[in-house]
């Protein structure tokens, strides 16, 4: 074999990609031969110069949150999704003021129509209705469970907006 | 070639699993392994970038059909090579070495010997070079090189000795080249 014909096989032998028989057979021709000696040299110091012309190369730091971007899970689509559970908390706030708003002045009046009822059908025996809604407990109840939702809400909120944005990642 | 290490094989499997903090994790490990790829066989930074973010996308829209975890980094740079090569064909990319301006700045300390490199490297064709920076650039044997390029491991041992043959040759100065100076 002549050493144009060797070259190949020296290439794979700095490589370590021959089978034994292979690897014996270019070791031998290496060393007789200088000149492929020379060769397998040059192979070897192409290969370090490469490898040290690229291996300190680094993607540009942007390229991760644009991956991120990509993939929906960047700041903007976080922000986006903070902004939807500021904007549902807040419905849900302004939904339990409302209802127990609406509770509270509902009871309020019913209380005040049950005594003029009362009033009116004097001798009657209201005691019942009294005991239960004299004590004004509905509308505990009312406040109690408007404050309970208000709350929820106000706490929701205050973790939507604490919540770090990268932690959001993390969440499927 | 990076190492795929216990940890690494846990952030993909939780990466395939759906979680998007491993698979963070995984693109901050992988990416500039990726980028090298991307850019030794592009030769430009901006190409180079989109190939890293294409082939992460790619990677995690496909990750549940990787079977074996520790194929990993093979896998993600045969996504990588392929779109890299994709732009190649489609741009039909002229491979004179691109002027210093259009260059993304080289961190490397020794510059020269660099942008020699890589003007040498642009002189290759598309398919020695993918060759040529799989070996030397990430480390994959023959055989790996073979499943990524899709191409008989007999061709990748031909590619690289041709590869190599001719990057000596443009290495070389110009008088013992016997071109024109």
């Amino acid at each position: 074999m002549t050493c144009e014909d060797m070259s190949e096989w020296i290439s794979a032998y700095v490589d370590g990609e021959l089978r034994e028989a292979e690897r014996v057979m270019v070791r031998e021709h290496l060393h007789h031969c200088e000149s492929c000696r020379e060769l397998a040299k040059m192979f070897e110091s192409l290969s370090a110069r490469i490898e040290s012309t690229f291996m300190d190369l680094s993607a540009p730091p942007a390229v991760e949150a644009a991956i991120m971007q990509q993939l929906g899970w960047g700041r903007q689509a976080t922000q986006g999704l903070r902004l939807i559970w500021v904007v549902v908390c807040s419905a849900a706030l302004m939904m339990a003021l409302a209802v127990g708003g609406g509770l509270a002045m509902g009871v309020g009046g019913c209380w005040r129509l049950f005594r003029i009822l009362s009033h009116m059908l004097r001798g009657a025996n209201l005691l019942v209705i009294r005991t239960v809604f004299g004590q004004g407990w509905l509308g505990l109840a009312a406040m109690l469970l408007g404050m309970g939702m208000v709350v929820i809400c106000v706490v929701a909120i205050g973790r939507v907006l604490r919540q770090p944005l990268d932690s959001r990642l993390s969440s499927p | 070639m990076l190492q795929l290490d216990d940890n690494h094989l846990r952030q993909i499997q939780a990466a395939k699993a759906g979680n998007r903090e491993a698979f963070a994790q995984l693109v901050r490990s992988y990416k500039d392994f990726v980028y090298r790829t991307a850019y030794a066989i592009l030769h430009d930074g901006a190409e180079a970038e989109d190939v890293v973010q294409e082939s992460f996308v790619k990677a995690f829209l496909s990750l549940r059909s990787l079977r074996d975890e520790r194929a990993f980094p093979s896998w993600i740079s045969t996504i990588a090579t392929r779109i890299a090569l994709d732009i190649v064909k489609r741009r039909q990319v002229s491979w004179a070495p691109v002027s210093n301006s259009e260059r993304l700045p080289a961190p490397s300390v020794n510059s020269d010997l660099r942008l020699d490199m890589e003007a040498a490297l642009a002189q290759l064709s598309p398919e020695h070079r993918a060759v040529l920076v799989l070996r030397e650039v990430q480390g994959f044997d023959y055989r790996e090189i073979a499943d990524i390029l899709g191409i008989p491991i007999g061709t990748v041992r031909s590619r690289l000795h041709t590869a190599r043959m001719q990057l000596r040759l443009r290495l070389l100065p110009p008088e013992q080249r016997g071109e024109p100076q």
